[in-house]
């Protein structure tokens, strides 16, 4: 009976991408992992529903392609938010809009706090230097919505294991956020 | 617990009364403790605030996927895997297994009516000078009234016992030549012995008859033999039903293979992925029916329109729970009482899963080197049929089946 993919690291998951008839399941979890990181990326900056749904699915695409090339293991998050930004600044660059006066208002911030949003691209460029364990704990708990013990039946440990690893997760996020925040506290 | 866990712990409502105020008290006169309460408040914040730029079209993947040329489905694990994954379930399973296991193996023959006569219950001269006839009034194969047949001489196998209604013997008494009548109607003990004609027949235990007529003496008299040397007469399939329980359990697993070859497997295959288990009925000596629940996966190939109207070829290899009647028919008629007895068989199931009917045809094997357990093994073809938009298709495969049915 095959392992469950849930169950794969990263860098397993990379390597079945090279067996025929198990990339599109691996794949499948890598996508399902990272899905939430990269569609908060790719809205931060690119306010059109539509430009952002583009840069989330070509940044998967590209991913893809790049996993398939490169035979050793990536940083699958760091590799998604190098690509998401790198669309999202091609986008704007390429994108002139031309705004009236009176139009202003509407494509003025959508209550999107400016220092919240910049804390949340921080946290989100910040998830990629966490242990995998730590990371997966996060996100799940974080960017998915799910219950501490949805967390632990996924990952097979306990509810206390899994509060333990999203507090570790946070408090790694915080130390390595510290001098933005300080500076976000100081503004 | 250190007192950043505690933060985290009173922002996730996990602490005491006593505990809060203590920690209330702690952040009150730490400066530290309280910006570390403003980092993990504003990380929260930051996210929580923004759940919904977190949240995906369902359209997204199936779009990726068909980019790069991959099959985004993935079949959400059916009700029976979902049971029977839970542990409570393969608990009582197991048990369930073990117990049916140990049963078969230890309690074959010990049944009151298959007790045998053996070598130390049976004095030696009764073998030697007794060639015990059985000459029934009516024929044992239809007549269902009569018990069984025993055999003294191969104490092996449980062998069921019968007698006739009526015994017939001739022998020497006093040497004059004795011919004799007696009814067997009851087992009881060993000796009989005839005020009439002084005969004493010494039988295995549990034989008794009474004698309308005189014992038969077994120094006496030689029987023509015509049942114990034949050690297959007597094994009548009516003698046989009567004696044990016509219903078996069968478990299997298999290996297959997909036609077409399949391109793409499950993410997580089912628990008790291609296991089956039958519950088995023997009508009569070579039919037999039941009913199977199985485990297994098909490979799945198929068009569709998709969401942003293209044409496109799914591919899936969805775990399933097919449930089908059987209907098993053995090619040659053996004695299912005896041993080592190779059977070959036909099997036609009908059944279906979640996805549509399911048909298959095999032959097989069966082996019974004790007397209720056999090892089964078989060829079979399956197919599925399944609709997709009103496109109706098909996924096959052959699969080599091998178990174990136990009898009760």
């Amino acid at each position: 009976m095959s392992k469950a993919f849930k169950s794969y690291t990263d860098a397993e998951l990379i390597n079945l991408l090279s067996d025929r008839k198990k990339e599109s399941a691996a794949f499948s979890e890598i996508f399902e992992r990272y899905k939430s990181l990269t569609s908060a990326y790719s809205k931060l900056y690119v306010k059109d529903h539509d430009a952002a749904e583009d840069i989330f699915q070509e940044s998967f695409i590209r991913l893809y392609k790049t996993l398939k090339k490169k035979k050793d293991p990536q940083n699958i998050p760091g590799l998604l938010i190098t690509i998401c930004r790198n669309l999202s600044y091609n986008l704007k660059r390429d994108t002139k809009i031309k705004v009236a006066p009176e139009d202003v208002s509407l494509i003025s911030e959508d209550g999107i706090n400016f220092e919240n949003k910049e804390l949340l691209e921080l946290v989100l460029m910040a998830v990629e230097f966490l242990d995998e364990k730590y990371r997966r704990a996060f996100m799940l708990r974080e960017f998915d919505g799910y219950q501490h013990k949805e967390i632990a039946k996924v990952e097979d440990i306990t509810i206390g294991n899994a509060k333990l690893r999203v507090r570790r997760a946070k408090q790694k996020i915080i130390e390595i956020l510290q001098p933005y925040i300080k500076d976000l506290e100081k503004s | 617990m250190n007192n950043i866990d505690n933060l985290h712990s009173l922002l996730e409502g996990g602490l005491t009364d006593a505990e809060e105020k203590n920690l209330y008290a702690e952040l009150s006169s730490d400066s530290i403790l309280r910006g570390e309460m403003r980092n993990i408040l504003a990380l929260n914040e930051s996210v929580s605030s923004n759940r919904t730029m977190f949240l995906t079209s369902p359209s997204s993947k199936a779009a990726i996927f068909s980019s790069i040329g991959l099959t985004a489905g993935a079949v959400a694990p059916s009700l029976f895997s979902r049971i029977v994954s839970s542990k409570i379930f393969l608990s009582i399973a197991s048990s369930i297994l073990t117990t049916i296991a140990i049963f078969s193996i230890f309690n074959f023959g010990s049944s009151e009516e298959t007790v045998l006569s053996n070598e130390n219950q049976t004095p030696n001269y009764v073998k030697e000078t007794i060639e015990l006839a059985l000459l029934p009034e009516q024929n044992f194969e239809e007549n269902s009234d009569i018990v069984a047949y025993r055999s003294f001489a191969n104490t092996s196998f449980a062998k069921p016992v019968s007698f006739a209604n009526t015994l017939q013997g001739s022998g020497n008494q006093n040497g004059n030549q004795v011919q004799g009548n007696t009814i067997a109607d009851k087992f009881d003990n060993v000796d009989y012995v005839s005020e009439s004609k002084n005969i004493t027949l010494n039988l295995a235990p549990k034989l008794n008859y009474t004698d309308n007529l005189g014992t038969l003496s077994a120094r006496s008299y030689s029987f023509e033999n015509t049942s114990f040397e034949n050690q297959n007469n007597g094994y009548s399939k009516n003698e046989f039903s009567q004696l044990k329980s016509r219903f078996s359990l069968e478990w299997n697993t298999s290996e297959s293979v997909h036609f077409p070859e399949e391109r793409i497997t499950p993410s997580q295959f089912a628990t008790f992925h291609n296991n089956s288990i039958s519950l088995l009925y023997d009508v009569n000596s070579r039919l037999t029916i039941g009913a199977n629940a199985r485990q297994e996966t098909f490979y799945l190939v198929y068009k569709g329109i998709a969401n942003n109207n293209l044409s496109t070829i799914y591919e899936q290899q969805p775990n399933l729970s097919s449930f089908s009647g059987l209907l098993r028919y053995d090619l040659f008629e053996v004695n299912k009482n005896m041993p080592y007895e190779l059977e070959t068989f036909t099997e036609l199931q009908l059944g279906g899963n979640t996805l549509g009917p399911v048909g298959r045809i095999g032959i097989g094997l069966e082996f019974r080197p004790v007397r209720n357990i056999t090892f089964v093994v078989a060829g079979q073809y399956s197919q599925l049929r399944f609709w997709h938009q009103n496109n109706g298709f098909q996924s096959e495969k052959f699969s080599l089946n091998y178990g174990v049915r136990f009898g009760f």
